[in-house]
């Protein structure tokens, strides 16, 4: 199995750079997930990495072999693209021996391997089929079995479930985990879909204008943003422009003001007084409480419900906390109570919420 | 009128229509024929024959066959220089790429004429190894390159390189992923350059006329065009003309029978 690993890679069009000095590493038989905005140069060090297009600088590392100057023939790589790749002239069975007579692999060989891989992507019986006689997702799963009997290094794949519909999208990720998992292969995977990026990920490199913003477990990229671009990316938040009050070194939170509000939120070493913070608090962790519960939270504002809209499996309520408004995720059956709630005083308590240093403003 | 008359009153114009338009493009043919069948007797009376196509078979042939030789080699150096050349032009950016592209296409803006003059000049007084058969051969290349190109570039345009980079990473090396993958997509246009290349110099009259001044080689239109100068239209010259006619078409259905439509059939699957 292989360790992928790139140094520096940057790739400029004219003066615009698409991707701009991205370190990554995907230790071996880990998935590892590229997550970033359209045009953010995550496809473009795909292609680096598979050998596609050549980086201006930097290099690229297949274990500790320099593989920048080798063409994508000569990687070992599978590559599993946007948009349905299968050649049109060829049915299912040429498409997944292809790369095994370019190899020069046995008759005997490339059948035994044909049946193994459309097993492993149930599509046993369809090896007679033409491609257009395919659905969107029977032809991803064809494609997936055809990298697949190359029996690749590394897996490469640039935003598969893009063009199918949600139901099978949900179901193919899981099903792309699952492949990861059986074969055990290094996988480094593209995608603009932070859901789809957390179910299936080991580690994400979240990227913005060409730049890695942020390297974490899905987890971490939740709790802990460290830029007001990741925070605002992945799933939603209130920010909110503070200044830092006082600071307790022992137990590590830090008093932060925000207009007439004040918070405590934990921060990290090389955070002083007075500096500019960006606070974030997500929606679902604010909770409506009673009087009763204050004690349990660490922060507790009072407002005034200015708006809300039933969205199925949460209700979204907007509270005006002292001229900032503050968005709520309510779940459960509570997310009821709130539906014609415009105008009624609460009570608001959380716990969790996080600063980023430096940021002044806020994320669009 | 009710609207089942006025479909009707439509579909017959136009079947009307397709017919007069059938009609205009076979009339030569039709007209070709009929006078290569009817034979004249001293007496005033007509006679329907097929002698004077025995006559020809004898004299004729071998321009035909010179036809046809001229004809597969112009292919053959064009095939092999306008699709590479097609993917180049479309797939890099280099400098001079605009200016290379309008000078190979230049030489349809030239008039016929001026162009075999042209060529007359520089292979009769500069190189003098190219007349003859070879000079043929080299003047439609030239002449007809820039119908490979054109046909092999709206292919190329339309040519997801996807594929390319999907053989590419499957482990097929530059040529084999052209010769797999990239020649069976763009067949279209590689079976439009090579059919209008084919009917083009198979049929080309004017640089004919003016190359074969110094050498006498004769291609078969020029021998038709030569014998109708000398002995007017002759049922003989009406069955030459016949020949040719036949020939171009027959060689252009066999081609889309057997080669055209295996790759049309992959790109409609697309």
């Amino acid at each position: 199995m292989t360790r992928v690993k790139t140094q520096n890679i940057t790739k400029r069009y004219e003066t615009v750079a698409a991707v701009d000095r991205v370190n990554l590493e995907a230790e071996d038989r880990k998935f590892v997930t590229l997550l970033g905005p359209s045009g953010c140069g995550k496809s473009t060090t795909l292609k680096i990495i598979a050998g596609l297009i050549y980086p201006d600088e930097g290099w690229v590392y297949f274990d500790d072999k320099n593989v920048t100057e080798l063409p994508p023939d000569k990687r070992n790589i599978g590559f599993v693209f946007q948009r349905i790749a299968l050649f049109p002239h060829m049915n299912v069975r040429k498409n997944i021996a292809f790369g095994l007579r370019m190899r020069h692999r046995l008759r005997e060989d490339i059948e035994r391997k044909i049946k193994e891989v459309l097993e492993i992507v149930h599509m046993e019986g369809f090896e007679n089929r033409m491609p257009s006689q395919l659905s969107g997702g029977q032809a991803q799963r064809i494609e997936i079995a055809r990298v697949l009997a190359t029996d690749p290094d590394v897996l490469l794949f640039d935003e598969p479930l893009s063009n199918i519909d949600a139901k099978l999208r949900d179901e193919l990720k899981y099903e792309i985990r699952r492949i990861q998992r059986e074969t055990g292969k290094t996988m480094i995977y593209v995608t603009h879909d932070q859901a789809e990026a957390f179910a299936i990920s080991d580690k994400i490199y979240v990227m913005n204008n060409g730049v890695v913003e942020q390297i974490g477990t899905p987890v971490e990229l939740y709790v802990n943003p460290v830029t007001p671009f990741v925070a605002s990316f992945i799933g939603s938040n209130n920010f909110l422009k503070g200044r830092v009050l006082d600071l307790n070194p022992s137990t590590k939170v830090a008093r932060v003001s925000s207009g007439e509000m004040e918070m405590r939120a934990p921060y990290s070493n090389g955070l002083r007084i007075d500096d500019q913070v960006l606070v974030c608090i997500r929606p679902e962790d604010i909770s409506v409480i009673g009087e009763a519960e204050r004690s349990k939270y660490s922060n507790v504002v009072q407002g005034k419900i200015d708006e809300s809209v039933f969205a199925g499996l949460l209700t979204r309520i907007n509270v005006d906390v002292k001229g900032i408004t503050l968005k709520i995720d309510v779940q459960g059956s509570d997310r009821f109570s709130y539906l014609n709630a415009k105008g009624k005083e609460v009570l608001l308590g959380f716990n969790k919420c996080s600063l980023i240093a430096g940021a002044t403003e806020i994320p669009a | 009128m009710n609207r089942r008359t006025s479909m009707l009153f439509v579909n017959s114009a136009c079947y009307l229509y397709l017919i007069v338009c059938c009609a205009i493009l076979l009339l030569p043919f039709t007209v070709t024929l009929i006078r290569s069948v009817s034979i004249a007797q001293p007496d005033g009376s007509v006679v329907f024959s097929f002698s004077p196509y025995n006559e020809i078979v004898q004299s004729f042939w071998p321009k035909i066959n010179l036809s046809l030789s001229i004809a597969l080699i112009t292919i053959g150096i064009d095939t092999l220089v306008g699709v590479p050349a097609a993917y180049a032009l479309v797939r890099y950016d280099f400098k001079g790429k605009k200016a290379l592209f309008s000078f190979i296409n230049g030489v349809w803006y030239v008039p016929g004429v001026c162009y075999a003059m042209a060529l007359v000049l520089a292979y009769y007084f500069v190189y003098k190894f190219f007349l003859g058969f070879w000079g043929y051969v080299a003047a439609y290349s030239c002449g007809f390159l820039f119908l490979m190109l054109l046909t092999c570039m709206v292919a190329f345009r339309h040519f997801d390189p996807r594929y390319e980079e999907a053989a590419r990473c499957l482990g097929a090396g530059r040529l084999r992923s052209f010769l797999h993958v990239i020649l069976p997509l763009i067949g279209p246009g590689v079976t439009a350059g090579i059919l209008l290349t084919f009917v083009l110099s198979f049929n080309e009259f004017v640089t004919a006329l003016l190359l074969a001044g110094p050498t006498r080689l004769m291609t078969a239109p020029l021998r038709v065009y030569s014998d109708i100068r000398m002995y007017g239209v002759r049922e003989t010259v009406a069955a030459e003309a016949t020949v040719l006619q036949l020939i171009s078409l027959i060689v252009v259905i066999l081609y889309l029978k057997f080669v055209g439509t295996r790759y049309l059939r992959g790109v409609i699957l697309v």
